[in-house]
């Protein structure tokens, strides 16, 4: 049993992703992406992107589904950069 | 004719007929819509139903569909219009910035109207379909409904936000508040939330108003799109005529 609960947990690590790059390098893939995604001019590019489909694809194109989702994703990116630095990067 | 729980619509007239009697009645807002542009392209193409075609129940159905989409996207643009105008007092960061620029205070207010004003604009897309006694009548009240709807969450977010300011972010409760979490959180930190929070409560006040300015706005756009496009319509009727 323990045998098998320790292939288990082997065969877990192969998600771990420091398995395959260094702790450095994995925090400034992360670093990036925030900043490429969630704020400067490509953050803002698709989240204005995002509201002009919002609106293309739920009102004129009548998907309002497609358009919810959309909206939702404008918003994410729009504040999530604040909310990602309240969290990893805020202290009293 | 009595219809019962099994008998299946019947086309009448060009309509499609409940199980109850009159017309089908919907059950969300692509529905309703759907049921507008089916009433009229019957009406455009057989003339309009007898008054009592359109029943009560067929009012009230249309009515609450417009009154929950106008409630619930009006809930959404309350929830988002004090974090518009916190980005703009520069409380809270837009794209990881406390720094906006025009461009960024222009997004977020963009950004906490669309949802409101792209459901207006959404129902506002039956315009062209106002021709007959059946679908105008449900236009006006699925319009009816929205306008009702965006009211009530009005009057909701406009007590609500002055609730906000006068009473739960005042220093006197909002202190004794954030001292009950400290057991959990440090004092440092309590102190700079209740430094954030004092500040951020004219947010509330600013908010309330600019709730009342959006509902206007929410209203009047599928009122203006059909007295517009019924206006175009008249005009083209009398040219017609004009022209033979």
């Amino acid at each position: 049993m323990i045998a098998l609960f320790t292939a288990a947990t082997g065969w877990l690590d192969r998600f771990n992703p420091l398995q395959y790059v260094g702790h450095e390098d994995y925090v400034h893939w992360w670093t990036e992406a925030y900043r490429l995604v969630l704020i400067g001019f490509w953050g803002r590019l698709i989240a204005a992107m995002c509201l002009v489909g919002a609106f293309w694809f739920g009102v004129y194109r009548k998907m309002p589904g497609l358009g919810i989702v959309l909206f939702c994703i404008t918003i994410a990116i729009t504040y999530m950069g604040g909310l990602v630095k309240v969290i990893f990067w805020w202290t009293p | 004719m009595n219809y019962t729980k099994d008998t299946p619509p019947k086309q009448d007239a060009g309509l499609v007929v409940g199980t109850l009697g009159g017309a089908e009645k919907p059950t969300g807002l692509l529905t309703a819509i759907s049921a507008i542009e089916s009433y009229a392209m019957s009406e455009r193409e057989s003339g309009s139903v007898p008054d009592g075609f359109f029943t009560t129940a067929n009012r009230v159905s249309f009515f609450a569909v417009g009154f929950t989409g106008g409630f619930i996207s009006g809930l959404i643009v309350a929830l988002l219009t004090p974090i518009a105008i916190g980005v703009i007092e520069r409380y809270i960061p837009i794209f990881g910035s406390t720094e906006p620029s025009l461009w960024d205070q222009g997004f977020a207010f963009a950004v906490s109207m669309s949802f409101s004003i792209g459901y207006a604009a959404f129902i506002s897309r039956v315009r062209g379909d106002y021709v007959g006694t059946a679908s105008k009548s449900a236009i006006n009240n699925l319009i009816g409904g929205l306008a009702t709807g965006a009211i009530l969450k009005m009057i909701i977010a406009f007590i609500g936000f002055h609730f906000m300011y006068f009473r739960i972010l005042e220093p006197y409760t909002l202190g004794p508040l954030l001292m009950k979490l400290h057991p959990f959180i440090k004092l440092p930190t309590l102190e700079i939330w209740f430094q954030w929070l004092g500040e951020f409560r004219y947010v509330f006040l600013i908010s309330s108003y600019w709730i009342v300015f959006t509902t206007a706005l929410t209203i009047s756009i599928p009122i203006a799109a059909v007295a517009l496009s019924t206006r175009g319509t008249r005009r083209r009727k009398k040219q017609e005529e004009k022209w033979g």
